[in-house]
């Protein structure tokens, strides 16, 4: 038994016999971690002791059962976990030691899941293939030609690659689903206030969420379960409703969409998914989502708008590293010109324009009243629909270097997930299957593809309804 | 309208970001790509309006009462100041002689 690629639930129930002890499923990762880290640069740091795992053992021999118990798991780069290093992968936070817990973390912790340390994203979680990060890109565990998506790449590729049992991260425009779909796991983005961003670093505050990256479906929700909840430290939390929502067992594609610019395989695969989906007596109907089609140009006005805002912290005087200058405005130009990297200026630089005075009418105030535009339309079709189904990313994970000099091209790669960004929605990302590639060195790989669904906000019991009724199909039909 | 190398400059130092003039040719060139994609927010049926109201999400304000003992954070949280003196951030001189 290979205890490493066990799922959270396989794992507890390991535990609760004794037939797996905590510290056999450190070491198991942590061999992992020692084989691989060095060609795939998944861990930029460990931190689990073994006080950590001895405290969890002795929950466990005490009789105390929980699902998240002596779990060892990862932490993205930007959540804080008080005493440890956390940089979000900038070379403007080296050094930078958390002085208090993220509320994501710190309940992960308490209910005795382990931290085996933080991994790689792209800088401040802008990108999507990690090699923004200033400490060298994350290389997809299954093609290492390629890259593991981002900016949660590190988080994807611990999971994938047997490091770690979970893992968690953070979603602003899809950096959970789309590493977690060109990696071959489950990613959810959990709805908007769902999961506290206490101690989360903050990237676009209207979109940010914290979710899972996971094996299987299920442990999506019960990693979910212990994240979910109102926290005084951040204030657009809100409580999940009671009441469950009706059914209508519809799933709505937006067939304009995909008219243009989705890969054949990606495409072909996601007919097949459908297909399995109505066998599992899920009716499949077209939707109209035009203004959908606009989020990504809207998306690219308010994330950039209020990354200028929230990256204004970053001074070099109140934390991390500092560049001195010959003034005061000299120490800020050269510690935000030096240690702040490219994609990072150039989205601080963006947000500033459509901000600016005289342009602030013609894109930010546009951006937001179709952001408003698209939610209307969105949750009118989850009137009828119970999911929005899409391909998480319209291509499979590219090679590295391939799109680095593109930025557009990279950011077309989010099509489909920051939708539900700007919606509030919750939506999941379930392996699909994979399509057969060369790479430029001639090197085949099966690369992982992945189903996106989208249901109304607090709506995630339906994503995992659906999710593991596909997860079932998909597993039933490999045998 | 097409942004420029001084454009961008003229941006970067309203952000307090230095940028060489190789960085402003290149932030000019990907600037006019994402804009030019972005332009299409014009195409969809939308009026602009000024602020808009969230209806969708509502923030909820906690009571205005101190949680933590005055200073109880202060140290751990000066200590990731570059510099600090007597409980402050210390910072270089804006105003008159001298650098701190």
């Amino acid at each position: 038994m290979d205890i490493s690629s066990l799922t959270i639930t396989e794992l507890a129930a390991k535990f609760a016999t004794g037939e797996v002890k905590v510290a056999d499923a450190v070491a198991a990762y942590r061999a992992n971690i020692a084989a691989r880290n060095a060609e795939l640069n998944v861990y930029l740091e460990e931190f689990a002791t073994d006080a950590a795992v001895a405290a969890a053992q002795a929950r466990i021999d005490a009789g105390e059962r929980g699902s998240l118990l002596g779990i060892p798991f990862a932490i993205k780069d930007n959540i804080l976990i008080e005493g440890q290093h956390s940089s979000a992968s900038s070379r403007a936070l080296e050094g930078y030691l958390a002085p208090y817990s993220s509320t994501a973390a710190a309940k992960i912790i308490a209910a005795g899941a382990i931290c085996l340390g933080r991994v790689n994203m792209d800088e401040f979680a802008m990108g999507g293939s990690t090699e923004n990060s200033a400490f060298g890109v994350t290389r997809n565990p299954v093609a290492p030609s390629r890259v593991s998506g981002g900016s949660s790449g590190g988080s994807a590729a611990a999971v994938a690659a047997n490091m770690a049992c979970f893992a968690l991260g953070s979603d602003t425009g899809g950096s959970i689903r789309q590493p977690a779909s060109f990696c071959g796991a489950v990613g959810l983005k959990p709805t908007y206030g769902a999961v506290s961003r206490h101690g989360l670093m903050a990237m676009s505050s209207s979109l940010d969420v914290i979710g899972p990256i996971t094996r299987t479906v299920e442990d999506a929700q019960i990693v979910l379960d212990t994240l979910a909840g109102v926290d005084a430290m951040d204030a657009t939390t809100a409580a999940f409703p009671t009441e469950n929502l009706p059914r209508t067992k519809r799933i709505g594609v937006p067939r304009s969409l995909l008219s243009k610019g989705v890969d054949a395989d990606v495409l072909a695969n996601f007919e097949e998914s459908l297909a399995q989906l109505a066998q599992a007596g899920y009716e499949i109907v077209d939707v109209n989502l035009d203004k959908l089609s606009y989020s990504l140009a809207a998306y690219y006005v308010i994330m950039p708008a209020e990354v200028s805002s929230n990256m204004a912290r970053f001074d070099g005087l109140r934390f991390g590293e500092k560049v001195e200058g010959a003034t005061l405005l000299g120490d800020y130009l050269a510690t935000r010109g030096q240690l702040l990297g490219a994609e990072v200026r150039r989205r601080i630089i963006l947000g500033t324009y459509v901000l600016s005075s005289g342009y602030y009418d013609a894109y930010y105030g546009k951006a937001r009243a179709l952001r408003d535009a698209i939610r209307t339309d969105v949750l009118t079709v989850l009137d009828t629909c119970d999911v929005i189904a899409t391909p998480t990313s319209p291509v499979p994970s590219f090679e590295v270097g391939e799109k680095s000099g593109d930025p557009l091209s990279m950011y077309l790669a989010d099509i489909f997930t920051v939708g539900a960004n700007l919606v509030g929605a919750p939506a999941i990302s379930i392996p699909s299957g994979t399509t057969a590639r060369t790479d430029s060195k001639g090197v085949s790989a099966e690369l992982p593809l992945g189903l996106h669904l989208m249901a109304r906000p607090f709506g995630e019991q339906v994503l995992f309804d659906i999710g593991q009724a596909f997860e079932t199909m998909k597993a039933d039909g490999r045998r | 309208m097409a942004m420029d190398k001084e454009e961008i400059k003229r941006l970067a130092a309203l952000a307090r970001v230095a940028v060489t003039d190789e960085e402003a040719e290149g932030y000019a060139h990907d600037t006019n790509d994402i804009l030019g994609y972005v332009a299409q927010i014009n195409e969809a049926a939308v009026e602009p309006v000024g602020v808009v109201d969230d209806a969708f999400v509502q923030s909820v304000l906690r009571s205005d009462v101190v949680t933590n003992e005055p200073g109880s954070n202060k140290e751990a949280l000066l200590a990731s100041a570059a510099l600090s003196r007597d409980g402050f951030v210390e910072v270089k001189k804006i105003l008159g002689g001298g650098s701190h």
